[in-house]
């Protein structure tokens, strides 16, 4: 059993920041870093944020970011090509990860404490000295071209959510797949990465952080290392408003799977800094919290009706890092063919009855109660909380429990129903459908015709097959409808 | 509800040294055995995993195959007296995080509690599997769900691959049909009241399961907590119907898989292996170090087929600890160029080097992995309880699999990795698996 150096609850670890909060007022400063109370266990964790995410990609070149930063770690850096950086991660028994979204690109590394100063040269190489080697950054793309292509194929669930961002955005930075799209990818070259890396990956966009077991000369060396980060000023990128969502649209994406699922949405303007995130927070909870089985759209869909595995709704993207665009989206998962309309119809009333209607005392409790309390469950080790820790630093909002707690805190039955009326929008939806028979669902859907739910075995009661009656006769009232074959999306 | 392989993709089942935080293990009157690991820097977070020695490598009985892993789903309908709804509100209350998953050897109900709310989130979970109340119509409206889960992975091609090179390498054995069942009995789960009853009666008894606590524990309050909450939970008295024996495999097998639309190829090699148990330990830790060795970041395939001959997209590995023979599967997705047949005897000619000699540097590297890796899992509750739970098999206990770490550590083991690889992954036992876009 260890001991702490540092008493600490994990709910009162306020992260200590070196040098002042996102946006930096000098481009020659150094690079910001944040550090967690030392423990004395046996990891030091590293993890950088960098403001290079896919909204960077200059137009014609869409994938850069996120090949570049897949290249930070896998295409050589410093004195090492990329096997031999390989090596050294897998004999200090630790990896890089790296994640690329759409405004921020985020490194993370676990490191035994005894090679903690071999860990922070590998981490501050591929930061600071990539060498883009352009076999490896070759077969990176390669790899990216298959995934927005053939890779999408064969998951209907990611390129829902892939056409339902590409199409809400359209036009949009926001609006092309983090990796990119085929044709664009497949022009980029090892150049292409160099010159992104020479003007993104600066001392103003770049934040670090410590935590776990690290010492003052680890944070030393690792400052030290990145003082070689280029201090011109990070280029600027005017924020785009993106296209607004009127009425009601459905895209049916066709495919060989036999199943129907869906994701669908429009934008909202309450990101975490947003007065309302609260309120937000608090009611999308309630309509169906990521995996899990008390929220209204899952009860609904799954728990009375078996009709697929799950159903939930985000006001952002889950695991996504900060992101300057949220949206408002519901994601029905696979369900049979035949029973997608009725999927569709039960998924909007429910949506249309949450917005109109609100919550209850009783569920305004219950959602609060429970967020407030799994707080520090998402921050139960020292990787997690200096990973949100860089998120408040990059997002300039306090994450930590005590304020998210405050937040909930405050949030009322009015609030929360005001924050529904203002911010969802019922009757302007973005649907994306991807269905074995995409044609017949959109048919099934325009020709207002009673779409009945077709139940293996089951024969629901009296009431309940009224319900689903109304469920059935609905009318998802759309304006516009599309099929188009998933070949190619994002060619 | 369902996590199926989610963890089962590294090469490293073998967990639990003494980097990671101490365990004591009780086992009560009823049966139940209970591993408590106290960390003392998880200030009010508990990781609970309840692992129920029951799997699809139980499913025995014709026409209802993936009944574990349904009954899994069923469990969450709660008791008489606490339902599925009412549980819900209290889970609120409670501020918990649960799920669940099924494998061929287990179903592990796994939740993240506030530590203050342990002594409830016990109480709840003896009341559903003490009195688990069903009816015709939840099994009915739940075996959907399933039927739901069943059709997303059947659009995965890795997915369908296997299922097909396990069927094609058990012939006996329930290993051989998936965790999710096949789709016949799916579509009969509707009709499984009666058979989730018998199962329950059967299966889900203390003398089956293994309830691991990490995290900001008292070993003495907890187990005395655990007891007072799970202590009436009834032992069983029938015993499980007998698993078959697989037969010896004699040469090897072949599966192709034609795929409907636009996809990478991919191509398994499976072999068979023994059995995670105590006579087995040295070859345990000799294939685990020859799978590592083989695939991931640095192994000898990886670096041939993606980097040095650009055959592939990438090379997996896996096998699992599994309480009877199963198999250690490489999986390599081509690029749409490259010759099938060319990447499988690539595949079979690292293997036979392999046999005949193992670089001492690379052996070291890999252990070495072996011992960081454990050790970096050290501070999140929910991965130390994954650890030792992982390693937790019948016939091994805590003392049991410090032995068999021990063999995996450079200092002290003494693993014949040619060896094991020459009498393991030979012809004799192995499947091959080809998936590929239909013409």
């Amino acid at each position: 059993m260890r001991r702490h150096l540092l008493l600490c609850a994990v709910v009162g670890c306020a992260p200590v920041i070196d040098a002042g909060p996102i946006p930096a007022v000098r481009a020659a400063a150094p690079v910001r870093t944040l550090t967690l109370p030392a423990t004395d266990g046996e990891v030091v964790y590293l993890a950088a944020m960098v403001a290079a995410g896919s909204a960077r990609d200059p137009v014609g070149h869409e994938g850069i970011a996120a090949l570049t930063a897949r290249a930070l770690a896998d295409a050589g850096a410093g004195d090492r090509d990329a096997r031999a950086v390989r090596d050294a991660l897998y004999t200090v028994g630790t990896e890089l990860t790296v994640h690329a979204d759409r405004d921020w690109v985020s490194l993370r590394m676990s490191c035994p404490a005894l090679a903690v100063t071999a860990c922070v040269d590998l981490f501050a190489d591929a930061l600071v000295v990539p060498r883009f080697d352009s076999a490896d950054v070759t077969r990176l793309r390669d790899d990216a071209v298959y995934a927005v292509t053939t890779g999408l194929l064969t998951d209907e669930e990611a390129l829902a959510h892939a056409a339902f961002e590409g199409l809400l955005f359209e036009g949009h930075p926001y609006g092309n797949p983090v990796r990119g799209r085929g044709g664009a990818l497949a022009a980029l070259d090892p150049d292409d990465a160099r010159a992104f890396h020479r003007t993104q990956y600066v001392r103003e966009s770049v934040l670090v952080g410590l935590a776990g077991a690290w010492t003052a000369d680890a944070k030393l060396h690792l400052e030290t290392r990145l003082q070689s980060l280029p201090t011109d000023r990070h280029p600027d990128v005017p924020v785009r408003t993106p296209p607004a969502v009127t009425g009601r649209s459905l895209l049916g994406i066709d495919t060989e799977t036999p199943v129907t699922g869906f994701v669908l949405g429009h934008p909202i303007a309450v990101d975490r800094a947003h007065p309302d995130y609260a309120a937000m927070w608090v009611a999308t909870t309630a309509l169906g919290s990521h995996r899990q089985t008390f929220g209204r759209l899952f009860r609904a869909l799954r728990t009375d009706r078996g009709l697929n595995y799950g159903d939930y709704a985000y006001i952002e993207p889950h695991g996504a890092l900060p992101q300057h665009h949220p949206r408002f989206q519901m994601w029905i998962r696979p369900t049979s063919v035949e029973n997608g309309p009725f999927a569709l119809k039960l998924a909007v009333l429910e949506l249309e009855r949450w917005a109109s209607a609100g919550l209850d005392e009783e569920e305004l409790e219950a959602t609060r109660a429970w967020l407030s309390r799994t707080l520090p469950l998402a921050v139960r080790d020292p990787d997690r909380q200096l990973a949100q820790a860089l998120r408040a630093a990059a997002s300039g909002v306090d994450l930590s429990v005590a304020a998210q707690r405050s937040a909930l805190g405050a949030v009322t039955l009015s609030s929360v129903n005001a924050a529904l009326a203002t911010h969802i929008r019922p009757d302007d939806l973005l649907m994306v459908a991807v269905s074995g028979e995409a044609d017949a669902l959109v048919a099934a859907l325009t020709e207002d015709a009673a779409t009945p739910i077709v139940y293996s075995d089951v024969t629901p009661d009296a009431a309940a097959a009224e319900r689903d009656e109304v469920v059935s006769q609905s009318d998802v009232q759309l304006q516009e409808a599309w099929t188009r074959p998933a070949q190619g999306v994002f060619r | 509800m369902h996590e199926l392989l989610a963890a089962a993709v590294l090469w490293l089942p073998l967990s639990a040294t003494a980097a990671v935080p101490q365990a004591t293990s009780t086992t009560l009157d009823n049966g139940l055995h209970l591993v408590i690991i106290p960390m003392s820097h998880t200030d009010g977070v508990v990781a609970w995993q309840l692992r129920m020695d029951v799997g699809s490598g139980d499913e025995v009985q014709t026409g209802r195959t993936g009944f574990a892993h349904f009954f899994e789903h069923l469990l969450f309908h709660g008791s008489q007296a606490t339902p599925r709804a009412a549980r819900e509100r209290a889970l609120l209350a409670l501020g918990v995080e649960e799920n669940a998953w099924t494998w061929f050897d287990q179903t592990v109900y796994h939740a993240v509690v506030p530590a203050d709310s342990l002594a409830d989130y016990a109480a709840l979970e003896a009341d559903r599997l003490s009195g688990l109340h069903l009816t015709a119509d939840i099994v009915r409206r739940e075996a959907g769900a399933v039927y739901g889960e069943y059709r997303k992975g059947q659009a995965d091609p890795m997915t369908v691959l296997l299922d097909r090179a396990y069927e094609t390498a058990f012939t006996t054995h329930p290993y051989g049909h998936s965790t999710l069942g096949l789709l016949a009995d799916i579509e009969a789960m509707p009709d499984g009241l009666d058979t989730a009853l018998a199962f329950h009666d059967l299966y889900y008894r203390p003398e089956r399961a293994t309830l691991l606590l990490a995290g900001d524990v008292d070993p003495a309050s907890a187990t005395a907590l655990i007891e007072d909450r799970l202590g009436a939970w009834e032992p069983g008295t029938d015993k499980p119907p007998r698993v078959p024996v697989e037969p010896r495999q004699r040469a090897a097998r072949r599966v192709e898989v034609a795929w409907p639309t636009a996809t990478a190829p991919l191509l398994s090699l499976s072999w068979k292996i023994p059995a995670h148990h105590p006579d087995a330990f040295a070859d345990n830790a000799a294939l685990s170090l020859a799978g590592m060795l083989l695939t991931g970041a640095t192994g000898s395939l990886t670096q041939r087929l993606v980097h040095d001959d650009k055959h592939a997209y990438a090379v997996l590995g896996w096998s699992g600890s599994l309480r009877d023979p199963g198999l250690m599967n490489v999986i390599v997705r081509l690029r749409e160029d490259a010759d099938v047949t060319a990447v499988e005897a690539i595949v079979r000619e690292e293997v036979a080097a392999l046999g005949e000699a193992v670089d001492p540097a690379r052996l070291a590297a890999a252990q070495a992995r072996v011992a960081a890796m454990q050790a970096l899992g050290s501070d999140d509750p929910v991965l130390v309880a994954d650890a030792h739970g992982d390693a937790l098999f019948p016939g091994t206990d805590l003392d049991t699999n410090a032995a068999r770490n021990a063999l995996l550590d450079a200092h002290t083991g003494a693993v014949d990795v040619p060896a094991a690889v020459r009498t393991h992954l030979i012809e004799a036992h192995l499947t091959v698996g080809v998936l590929r876009q239909a013409p």
